[in-house]
């Protein structure tokens, strides 16, 4: 794997409010479907490491506590809506295990549980140019039945449209499907934290999905 | 007749203030409150009843004008004060509990049939401590009494 992963791109007044806020991404070939055997039986034995401790300790936890401070700059209760990685710790906690939903899902599950840095996957062909963050205008949604964001929402967008919610749900739009050619992975860095964590979640993520595949350069740098 | 200069709108300043400086210090007070508010969730884990890691009012994420983030910061310091409190207040509990176990072992015949459980003393799983007459029905009747610790929890059915 020799290919770097890209810059995605945050807007100016995001950027001047929270310095050290960032989106990279890579695009790798893969598809949507059931996850092989050895994909679920990582998740499944990450699922078993979870402990009701790890989460209470996690908080303090020097890459889920820079998410949490996130949350709460924007406005969001971590306790209340939480972050990605605590998400994941919650599930686990209240099933008792972590369900399969296939790829890229478990893959973005795997690499968020992993490293802490949120991950998210997108059909690379359906987005236009690199994903980024930026605030929605009034009459943007996500299609699909996703809860449309109101003006002013932080979202992950491309260059024409939102593309995620910053909780993790997808556009309608943009969601890989059995018809994925190439997977969008993006993850986002809080302040605080390193471009290693966040090449670390996208190549665990970025292996799963593409089966140890080359990856495949983004074609986009920081624009908006 | 008024002068130009002395008038309200020539005296106003003619550009905003510089919210920079305020808005960074809100956000270091958030992230320092944020990692004092993990600390104290962390310190009372396993103790039934403390309500520092519920989560509070929440909003979708934008970013806050000064009013929003001075608010955001006031919330979490509140709730970080109430959790310390909580906490300090369920610790003196459990010392005063546990100094009352040391009681019960040093003079058990002063503490008759009191329980005191692992919960009491902030420590995890269903242990307990019971003072119990000595042989049954004998040590009842002759006054012999003796402190009893459960074996933990119940097997699951």
């Amino acid at each position: 794997m020799a290919a770097a992963l890209q810059p995605g791109w945050v807007a100016p007044e995001l950027a001047d409010e929270l310095p050290g806020v960032d989106v990279y991404w890579v695009a790798v070939a893969g598809t949507a479907g059931r996850s092989p055997r050895p994909v679920r039986r990582r998740l499944s034995e990450l699922a078993d490491r979870i402990t009701g401790a790890r989460a209470i300790q996690s908080r303090q936890d020097s890459v889920p506590w820079a998410y949490r401070v996130l949350w709460r700059r924007l406005g969001v209760d971590p306790d209340s809506d939480r972050p990605p990685f605590e998400a994941l710790l919650a599930e686990r906690l209240e099933r008792g295990g972590l369900r399969s939903r296939g790829l890229p899902a478990d893959a973005v599950a795997i690499a968020t549980l992993e490293t802490g840095v949120p991950v998210l996957a997108w059909d690379a062909d359906r987005l236009a140019g690199a994903p980024g963050l930026r605030a929605t205008v009034a009459g943007e949604g996500l299609g699909g039945e996703a809860r449309a964001p109101r003006a002013g929402e932080i979202v992950y967008a491309d260059r024409e449209r939102p593309i995620a919610r910053l909780d993790g749900t997808l556009a309608a739009t943009a969601a890989p499907s059995g018809e994925t050619a190439r997977i969008a992975l993006a993850a986002l860095a809080a302040p605080a934290i390193s471009q290693l964590e966040v090449e670390e979640a996208l190549w665990t993520a970025a292996e799963l999905v593409g089966g140890g595949a080359s990856l495949e350069l983004g074609d986009q740098g920081r624009t908006q | 007749m008024i002068g130009a200069a002395a008038s309200p709108s020539a005296q106003a300043p003619r550009t905003a203030p510089d919210e920079a400086p305020a808005r960074r210090a809100l956000h270091a007070q958030i992230e320092r409150l944020e990692r004092d508010l993990a600390r104290t969730v962390a310190a009372g884990w396993q103790r039934d009843g403390l309500t520092a890691g519920h989560g509070g009012r929440s909003d979708r994420p934008r970013l806050r004008d000064l009013g929003e983030l001075e608010a955001i910061r006031d919330g979490l310091a509140a709730r970080v004060a109430g959790a310390r409190a909580e906490l300090r207040d369920r610790r003196a509990r459990e010392a005063d509990r546990l100094a009352l176990v040391a009681e019960m072992v040093a003079a058990p015949e002063r503490h008759r049939w009191r329980r005191v459980s692992h919960a009491d003393v902030g420590r995890p799983g269903c242990r307990e401590w019971r003072v119990v007459p000595r042989w049954g029905p004998v040590g009842l009747l002759a006054d012999w009494w003796r402190v009893k610790v459960s074996s933990g929890c119940p097997l699951a059915t």
